[in-house]
């Protein structure tokens, strides 16, 4: 009947968009991501009686495990809050038809209970349940804890949209959070707080007063109900008020530089006004903290991880932008086609503009230089290729974009945009500085590669004019195809 | 001033427009009536060198607008709203448009106060281009298309989504553009306004130009009895 019907409408809004927007091979790639994921958390909850004994030696491992779950649990939330979508179903068309409002509200909410990450987590908690919990306690005991963990499954779950609801303006928000967990992690490690001591304890508390058990039950129902409230909030269409954006900067001072400042000046503005691309520059920030995993002592000797970390971290802004160049403007593409723009500075814009982006990360990263003598050099010499190589090749491959990016919508999990193109791009622009260096290395003296990558670099550099000025050529060739995957919405 | 030559556009087999010869000449206002699909939209991104011809070529001035940009410095058009930028304020995309074309903010205000009969609040409203409704928005396109005095106009239905009164006050403007020696491309479904404003009416059906007639008394009439349903 109804929910049938409406069933019936979700498959095919699924089967019908995002699914089919990626292109076969991305979603195979995905698909095989997700399941390698759950085979190892399913591992991880089947050996971990033998990986927890022989860590705490000194515990119960089921009370080792609960304490963990704490950690677990926030990780958990984290990623939801990043990766979950609040569920929505489309109200408007359904609102004046005979269907009950809290049907249309129940029944998202009840959709997202066999979601990815209950499933992972099932997936955890599962077989060492079966495996060491059931058989090692009573009965009794085992269901209280099972129930337990059910509903701290179930309260995350909820949590995460009501979270999401009220702080996804506000990324600051999971950083700090990351942050305050992390900070609890390394006081438990260091001994100074016992969180996971008392986490397991708390579940042992709930184990010898089962009636307590009542707690994390009406929990878990308080978040569904929250989450009910709030979908049901929003449900009323005159809610909806329309959220004005407030006006970001709006970079005049580039107005002075003619035709060149002005086209800047939009990418800019396109920039920092758009949901899309501002997630972008918040990652690549995050990217210039690369260079901490990758410059321990263990990796420091191998070049391979120097020069990775040196590509990414010294240009990170810079590439992030690159990627998606021409696709940015995929919304608005016609304005730049059907007006009085010189082609050669539209593109200049965008080299300057990528220029500036790589510059400032670079800059950012110098202090890297301390955990290394050679990291200065690789750094610098990946810099100076990023800007005069790399630039020119995101410029070639980006006028083979053939799919439209919404600037709108969040950068994660966000495919759009990702054709063809952008994949193989990855392999000249990031190949190419390792296979200089294998052949200087084959050559005897492996530290020239780094010379090299500097004077290829520079020659970009130097000579930009003039390559920007063929890379235009090759822009008119492929505007019309560029333009009519655009127009497709 | 404006030529085609053997144009035609075919998508996945299917002729979407084919016109051996037209010519525009300037001072022109030529309406383009046709229904949907008819090939109008498909004509006029064809003139403005946003799709590539199957065969034949355009011409404005002389010049091929494929081979050659000289074409944008003389025309202003809007044909949806993939022509506005979204993140702009209207003030913004205007003063960008016309930094295109050497006007300086003032001469934007100018502009801008001469033409007030046109606009609502919301487009002086410190308010993003994407969170206007359609109406205006349009009116954003038109108003940026017109601004600095272009010698070619090309717009496509400009008086979609307009309200009664903005309607009148765009038919009067174009109809004083082009005694201002404007030459303009305009296409539209309201019979009315199209046979009021143009000189001479291009009718496309399936691609294929059925109709090229000087407007006149009797035009309204003609192109009524044409698309009657009966």
């Amino acid at each position: 009947m109804i929910l049938q019907k409406l069933l019936n409408h979700q498959w095919k809004e699924k089967v019908r968009s995002s699914f089919w927007q990626r292109s076969i091979w991305l979603n195979i790639l995905l698909g095989i991501l997700a399941l390698y994921l759950i085979l190892c958390v399913a591992s991880i909850g089947f050996l971990a009686d033998k990986i927890l004994s022989e860590i705490y030696s000194d515990r119960n491992v089921v009370q080792a495990f609960s304490g963990l779950l704490f950690y677990y649990f926030s990780f958990d939330l984290m990623m939801r809050f990043l990766l979950q979508k609040v569920p929505v179903i489309s109200m408007q068309p359904y609102l004046t038809l005979p269907i009950k409002r809290s049907t249309l509200i129940h029944y998202p909410l009840i959709k997202t209970i066999p979601g990815f990450f209950n499933l992972l987590a099932l997936c955890l908690i599962l077989p060492f349940y079966l495996k060491t919990v059931l058989p090692a306690n009573p009965l009794m005991w085992s269901v209280v804890w099972i129930i337990t963990v059910l509903s701290l499954i179930f309260i995350n779950n909820f949590l995460a949209f009501l979270l999401k609801k009220y702080f996804a303006k506000r990324p600051l928000f999971i950083f700090i959070i990351l942050a305050l967990v992390g900070v609890i992690a390394w006081l438990d490690i260091k001994g100074n707080l016992n969180m996971t001591e008392w986490v397991a304890s708390a579940f042992a508390f709930l184990e010898s007063h089962p009636a307590y058990e009542i707690i994390p039950v009406l929990l878990a129902l308080c978040s569904y109900e929250m989450a009910y409230i709030m979908l049901k909030r929003n449900s009323y269409i005159e809610e909806e008020k329309k959220r004005i954006s407030k006006i970001s900067p709006g970079f005049t001072f580039l107005s002075k530089y003619g035709e060149t400042g002005l086209l800047m000046q939009n990418e800019l503005r396109m920039i920092f006004r758009n949901k899309r691309p501002k997630s972008v520059v918040w990652l690549s920030i995050i990217f210039l903290f690369y260079g901490f995993i990758f410059y321990q002592p263990l990796e420091i000797n191998k070049v391979f991880f120097l020069v990775f970390a040196g590509f990414f971290v010294t240009s990170s802004a810079g590439l992030m932008y690159g990627q998606y160049f021409f696709a940015w403007e995929s919304s608005y593409l016609d304005v730049y086609l059907a007006n009085r723009i010189v082609a050669l500075n539209y593109l200049k814009a965008k080299y300057w503009l990528f220029f500036v982006l790589c510059s400032i990360c670079y800059i950012l990263t110098i202090p890297y230089a301390l955990f290394g003598h050679n990291i200065a050099l690789i750094n610098f010499s990946l810099f100076i290729y990023n800007l005069g190589v790399t630039s020119f090749l995101y410029i070639l491959f980006g006028t083979y974009s053939r799919s439209r990016i919404d600037l709108g919508k969040s950068q994660f999990m966000n495919y759009e945009g990702t054709g063809a193109a952008q994949w193989l791009s990855m392999i000249p622009v990031m190949g190419l500085p390792f296979i200089i260096y294998g052949l200087c290395a084959l050559a005897g003296n492996a530290n020239v590669s780094f010379y090299v990558l500097i004077a290829l670099g520079g020659l970009g550099i130097i000579f930009n004019e003039h390559i920007l000025i063929l890379l235009t050529k090759i822009f008119y060739k492929n505007k019309y195809k560029m333009a009519v995957a655009f127009r497709k919405r | 001033m404006i030529e085609f030559n053997n144009l035609k556009k075919v998508y996945g087999g299917k002729s979407a427009l084919s016109v051996d010869r037209l010519t525009v000449r300037p001072n022109e206002c030529i309406g383009l009536v046709g229904n949907n699909g008819a090939g109008k939209t498909t004509m006029l991104s064809l003139i403005l060198d946003l799709i590539k011809a199957t065969d034949g070529y355009v011409t404005s001035m002389g010049n091929k607008v494929n081979e050659n940009d000289d074409w944008k410095e003389y025309t202003g058009s809007y044909l949806n709203e993939g022509f506005l930028i979204p993140f702009l304020t209207p003030m913004e995309y205007f003063e960008f448009i016309g930094s295109l074309h050497g006007m300086n903010k003032e001469d934007v205000v100018t502009f801008l106060n001469e033409a007030s009969g046109f606009f609502s609040e919301d487009i002086t409203v410190k308010k993003y281009i994407r969170d206007l409704s359609a109406g205006n928005k349009n009116k954003v396109g038109i108003m940026a298309a017109m601004m600095w005095k272009p010698g070619l106009l090309i717009l496509d239905e400009p008086f979609s989504n307009l309200d009664p009164t903005s309607q009148s006050w765009l038919k009067n403007r174009l109809k004083k553009l082009n005694n201002e020696r404007v030459t303009m491309i305009i296409s539209s479904h309201d019979l009315n306004h199209i046979s009021e404003i143009s000189s001479r009416i291009l009718l496309l059906e399936n691609g294929i130009l059925i109709k090229d007639i000087s407007s006149g008394e009797g035009t309204l009439k003609e192109l009524e009895r044409y698309f009657s349903v009966s």
